[in-house]
């Protein structure tokens, strides 16, 4: 029973009070006799007391449990941005067997208990919901003795699409995870596209830009999908002034057209981190005398942080304070589909 | 009467903790009730000097447990004062083994707590460093290090108490009240702790018993407000009154801004004592260094000038007048160079190196004030000042704190006239040329007042300087190395000379920055008679520009200037010693010639009527005839001058028929009496002027006067 | 190369304009500093901003004569300085002679200062020209900094009757004996 207290306290922890009301009663558990009974108005505390002896009194501790998980899901599904989703795709298609597409959130939760059931012991449980499009999914995947509610992994998944938003899980279980998941969808393996953040949206906007193409179809589709809104950037404005006049309008113009066609006429997706790691060869032999090259290449990682890394780019592009044209690892990282990237210099053949 | 029965309870109250023999604790009602008594009264009303005494036994001896004594020690709050009785058998308890490590930490908090209302804070200054044996004791390191703190004083501060609070340091790592402790022993010692106290702001002792602190504050608070309603005791509030006094003598300010104030107050953790000081203590103190915080008057000062132990920081000078009349009367060249060390740090850090944001305006703005007042008090610039002063003019936008700078700028020191223009005349020159005409104006006082201050002190100070080496002559000593003084002088004459000119072209003129100009112009013309500089300095021919003037103040303060160089030529030609010092750069005859040439000009265009029409070829007013009319040579002639129009049309209406008061030029034969109106008018200048040189009118007036 | 050099007297003046050139990298408040001077100005004066210099090349003849140069430095930025310098080999030399200025901002944030102040003194006494020193953060500072500014245009353009630039370069060296020849 003390497992329920547990998932239901992080449940309450993560929510924001002027949430809980809503939630709980989108929940659907209790009954309205006992949600007459909590009051709101109380510390988050005194609720989670009210609540969790409403849980423990219907003496059903199966159904509880499956109904206090898809709460804790209800929550993730609210604070998306709370967790850091990484970005995997599926990839080697078995061959013989035909790709299984699940947009049916109860089908999709029967076939994943399945493989689940496979390879986790009776503990490992499913929960599934459908919001904005996509398949939200919880599941438990005990390791250890201990039921700590930090076995969750949340999964996002849009129904049709090779690629899914996996927050962070144990080592441990990335096997067995990765073959549930290939397996439910007929494929090999589930690889890393080495692209992380927290908005979600923004992940898959450029994880399908990576992949080209959904069996939605080709990219231009994409960019029109129903669930990735996208807003359109507001026109630099010019104040004019009668008597004053800039003489760089025409360098200007030509610095937006350009920046535009590097990065279109949308806002970025919103990525909180771009890393390059450089193993090129040494460049600043001119400046230091006594460098000695022994052809090790120069290893140093530059990390661009922020609360919107490439509107960030391109801002700093557009004020002058990046020097135009921009080089092309910050102009593809929209193309490329990744945030982790490895610079290397050009083996010489 | 309830209050009668209040005071009984409370009596009984005391009887029980004091007297009577060992308490039961679980469920003693008659405990619950004494100690609720006791916490209500010296919440509301604070403790008697006396309950405290005998309170402080008990407590302090732990002989009712911990608990018991803690509460007891909690409630020790006292109505007026903390006596010092308390503190003694306190701390005399605590080096006994009987109270435990609680009690004792306890105990010290209190202490920190009243530290504030200890009325002989030398008794506990004296007790105090037997805490330091407790520095070891983990429980009570911070009350230790907390108390200290209050009550270090120099002669505490020793090598051994460095190196084992440096070996705690070692031991727990960097803790606050370690690092507090140490950074008031490197305030007296530098030397003695070579570690680096950290910068940031954070608190060294962070307040634990708030709540305490607020009781007893307030205690105190409500009781002083009721001894000031009713005049209670005369005797308490005079001394108070003194006590204030006295801060006043030493400029401490109110506590509140003692924290964010840099300049530092005169070092006093024991400034009440000064207060009562009783003969007794006096004869005490005749044996040893008086400090300077018991100095309370200036007699005091006068009289022991050699025992006098000086503040541990200099910059409190800023602050004491007391302390400014010291160092002007005994210039000990290790205290000025103290001072010296702290303001030159303290303005680099404020003006220089650190981010300035309009937050920290009022305190620079205030620092600069007290700095300026400190200047004009020891009647002398200060070198290191110069110095930060020249970088800052580097950088300075012309805006901030110009009213300071000006003030200093003008008690800058004497510098070779190189130097001078590269770091305060270009400055200002550069400002000047671009602002408006009530900056110009402030350039100008500022530099005529600089002019001043060379003329005035730093020109005696200088050869007294060098012919006999004497010391002493200024506070402040500086090494700038040989060179002329009369030289560097001459020149800023002519270089604040040719900024008037260009000002007053760039502002056609403007009557306000002419009068600035005259201003100077009246101070350089006398510099001999005044203050005894062997040369008469005549300004560029701009001068007469005055001349021309639409305001009768122009001409008539020209006339008075030119007067003021006449006398002085005249005195510098009769003075014969001075005739044989040379001034590079100097020509004596040239400046008489070129002053009568202006003299000449004067008269021709104001008396004589031929101001364009004399013949001379060096005049101010040259002009080729064939382009003037006959008659402009009297346009500029006493009663036809734009300027006394006005005057003259006075003139006429007064003396003159209604009906027909004719024209100005009738004035031309009654110009005596004309000039007669004008000196009515308080336009005198031109008579003097006039009389002055236009010999036969001075005959001719004087002959008159003797016909009389 | 001689096209791209500022000149200040290959055009006809236009009837009592001034025309004010501020030069200085990006992001330093040009735009809003010309807003300024224009607020504060009592004659009728045109403001051009630009990053560098040269200016580039316009067909028409719409760019008035350049009548004063304002070169824009910000301490805390070394590329500003760069800016700056490679603009001022684009600069006719009769502009040294009064009709520009440098200004060097955020002085008071000695902390993040990029720049050593014996630079700027370096470029001001090479190009003879003097530096104000300052900042946009507050308005008061920004307005007097454009009154300063302003007066040297008035000038510069040739506004006031009968004193030009070099009239007030007149008193910044002191030329011995000048006195004593009157």
């Amino acid at each position: 029973m003390g497992f329920i207290a547990d998932v239901l306290k992080s449940c309450f922890s993560r929510l924001k009070v002027a949430d809980l009301e809503q939630l709980i009663r989108q929940w659907g558990y209790l009954n309205n006799d006992e949600l007459s009974q909590l009051d709101f108005s109380k510390s988050k505390l005194c609720v989670f007391r009210d609540v969790l002896s409403f849980c423990e009194d219907k003496k059903r501790h199966k159904e509880a449990l499956r109904k206090v998980n898809d709460l804790d899901l209800m929550c993730t599904v609210k604070n998306s941005t709370k967790k850091k989703w990484t970005m995997y795709k599926l990839q080697d298609k078995k061959s013989g067997s035909k790709e299984n597409w699940y947009s049916d959130p109860e089908k999709f939760k029967r076939k994943l208990q399945q493989q689940v059931d496979l390879y986790f012991d009776s503990a490992a449980s499913v929960s599934v919901t459908l919001q904005d499009g996509a398949l939200w999914c919880r599941l438990y995947l005990p390791s250890g003795n201990h039921f700590m509610t930090a076995n969750a992994v949340y999964l996002i998944h849009y129904p049709n699409s090779h690629c899914f938003a996996i927050s962070a899980f144990k080592v441990s279980v990335q096997n067995f995870l990765f073959q549930c998941l290939s397996n439910l969808f007929g494929y090999h393996t589930l690889t890393s596209m080495n692209l992380s953040g927290l908005q979600y949206k923004s992940l898959f906007q450029l994880a399908f830009n990576k992949l080209g193409e959904t069996s939605f179809g080709k990219l231009s589709d994409v960019q029109s999908l129903p669930f990735i809104s996208r807003r359109k950037r507001k026109a630099e404005e010019i104040e004019r002034e009668p008597n004053l006049r800039s003489e760089d309008v025409a360098m200007k113009r030509h610095r937006s057209l350009s920046l535009e066609a590097a990065f279109g006429e949308y806002q970025q997706p919103v990525l909180e981190s771009l890393r390059f790691k450089v193993e090129a060869k040494f460049m600043g032999k001119k400046n230091i005398e006594n460098f000695q090259d022994n052809g090790e290449p120069f290893r140093c990682c530059v990390k661009f942080e922020g609360p919107s890394v490439l509107d960030g780019v391109r801002n700093l592009a557009s004020c002058g304070l990046a020097n135009e044209p921009l080089p092309k690892h910050l102009l593809r990282v929209n193309s490329l589909g990744t945030n982790n990237f490895v610079l290397k210099s050009k083996e010489k053949s | 009467m309830p209050s009668l029965d209040e005071s009984n309870i409370f009596q009984d109250t005391l009887e029980y903790f004091v007297n009577g023999g060992k308490i039961k604790k679980r469920g003693n009602v008659e405990l619950s009730l004494a100690l609720k008594t006791l916490e209500d009264v010296s919440k509301s009303k604070g403790l008697t000097t006396e309950d405290i005494i005998s309170l402080i036994k008990v407590a302090a001896s732990g002989y009712h447990g911990d608990v018991i004594s803690c509460k007891l020690i909690k409630c020790l709050v006292p109505a007026s004062q903390f006596p010092v009785r308390a503190v003694e058998l306190g701390l005399s308890f605590m080096c006994t083994s009987k109270p435990s490590n609680k009690v004792q930490a306890t105990l010290l908090r209190l202490l920190i707590a009243v530290y504030d209302y200890i009325d002989e804070k030398e008794t506990v200054q004296k007790l105090g460093y037997l805490l330091f044996y407790f520095i070891e004791n983990t429980v009570l390191t911070p009350y230790v290090c907390h108390l200290l703190y209050l009550l270090t004083r120099k002669e505490d501060v020793r090598l051994y108490r460095v190196r084992k609070l440096l070996e705690l340091q070692t031991k727990l790592g960097p803790q606050p009240y370690l690092i507090g402790l140490l950074s008031i022993y490197k305030l007296y010692f530098p030397n003695l702790v070579s570690i680096v106290i950290p910068n940031t702001r954070k608190q060294f002792f962070p307040t634990r018993d708030r709540q305490w602190y607020a009781v007893i504050k307030e205690v105190q608070e409500r009781n002083q407000a009721a001894d000031t309603a009713h005049m209670k005791s005369s005797l308490e509030l005079s001394e108070k009154l003194q006590a204030a006094e006295l801060s006043m003598l030493h400029g401490i300010p109110p506590a509140k801004r003692r924290k964010v104030d840099p300049i530092p107050v005169v070092h006093s953790s024991s400034s009440k004592l000064t207060v009562k000081l009783s003969s007794r203590l006096m004869a005490m103190l005749e044996e040893k260094p008086l400090p300077f915080v018991q100095i309370q008057n200036i007699e005091t000062l006068l009289k022991n000038p050699d025992r006098v132990e000086l503040p541990s920081q200099m910059g409190a000078a800023l602050r004491s007048p007391l302390l400014q009349c010291f160092m002007s009367y005994n210039a000990d060249p290790l205290m000025t160079s103290r001072f010296s060390y702290w303001i030159q740090d303290t303005l680099c850090e404020k003006l220089l190196y650190s981010t300035q944001t309009p937050a920290c305006f009022p305190e620079i703005e205030s620092i600069l004030k007290k700095l300026i007042q400190f200047t004009e008090f020891i009647q002398e610039g200060i070198p290191v000042v110069d110095k930060v002063l020249f970088r800052y003019l580097q950088i300075w936008n012309g805006l901030d704190f110009r009213q300071e700078i000006f003030r200093l700028v003008s008690r800058c020191r004497l510098y070779p006239f190189s130097v001078l223009n590269e770091n305060i005349l270009e400055p200002l020159r550069k400002l000047f040329v671009r602002t408006s005409v009530f900056i110009k104006c402030q350039v100008m006082l500022c530099l005529s007042q600089l002019l001043q201050n060379y003329a005035m002190v730093e020109i005696p100070r200088y050869n007294q300087k060098y012919p006999e080496a004497k010391p002493g002559i200024s506070v402040f000593e500086d090494d700038i190395g040989m060179f002329d003084p009369l030289t560097s002088v001459i020149e800023l004459i002519g270089y604040v000379d040719r900024l008037a000119s260009v000002g007053l072209a760039l502002e056609n003129d403007h009557n306000i920055l002419l009068h600035f100009t005259l201003s100077f112009y009246e101070l350089v013309s006398t510099l001999h008679a005044r203050y005894g500089l062997p040369f008469v300095y005549l300004p560029s021919r701009h001068m007469i520009r005055a001349l021309l003037c639409d305001n009768a103040t122009g001409p008539a303060r020209l006339c008075g200037v030119i007067n003021s160089y006449k006398s002085n030529c005249q005195m510098l030609k009769d003075d014969a010693t001075n005739n044989e010092i040379e001034i590079p750069g100097y020509q004596k005859k040239e400046t008489i010639h070129s002053l009568n040439i202006l003299i000449l000009d004067l008269c021709d265009s104001l008396w004589r009527r031929k101001a364009f029409s004399h013949g001379r070829n060096n005049s101010y007013l040259n002009f080729d005839l064939e382009h003037l009319a006959t008659e402009a040579s009297d346009g500029l002639s006493l009663y036809l001058h734009q300027a006394f129009l006005p005057f003259a049309l006075l003139f006429l209406k007064e003396t003159q028929p209604k009906e027909n008061i004719g024209h100005p030029k009738g004035i031309k034969n009654v110009r005596d009496m004309f000039m007669e109106f004008l000196q009515r008018e308080n336009i005198g200048e031109i008579k003097d002027f006039i009389l002055n040189t236009i010999t036969r009118y001075r005959n001719s007036t004087s002959d008159t006067k003797n016909k009389v | 190369m001689s096209n791209s050099v500022l000149i200040p007297y290959n055009k006809v003046p236009q009837y009592q304009l001034a025309t004010v050139l501020l030069v200085g990298s990006e992001g330093l408040g040009k735009h809003g500093f010309g807003k300024c001077l224009i607020k504060n100005t009592w004659f009728y004066l045109q403001v051009r901003t630009a990053t560098t210099l040269p200016l580039p090349v316009t067909s028409d003849s719409s760019r008035p004569r350049i009548d004063y140069i304002c070169f824009l430095i910000d301490l805390t930025s070394r590329d500003s300085l760069k800016t700056v310098e490679e603009s001022l080999k684009h600069v006719d030399v009769r502009y040294f002679l009064g009709k520009c200025c440098f200004v060097a901002l955020k002085v008071k944030n000695p902390e993040k200062r990029a720049i050593f102040i014996e630079q700027i003194a370096q470029l001001s006494q090479q190009y003879k020209s003097d530096v104000l020193y300052g900042s946009f953060e507050t308005e008061a500072e920004s307005a007097f900094l454009a009154e300063q500014i302003l007066k040297s245009v008035e000038i510069a353009a040739g506004l006031q009757k009968n004193k030009s630039p070099m009239f007030l370069e007149c008193c910044r060296f002191p030329v011995a004996g000048e006195e004593s020849a009157e």
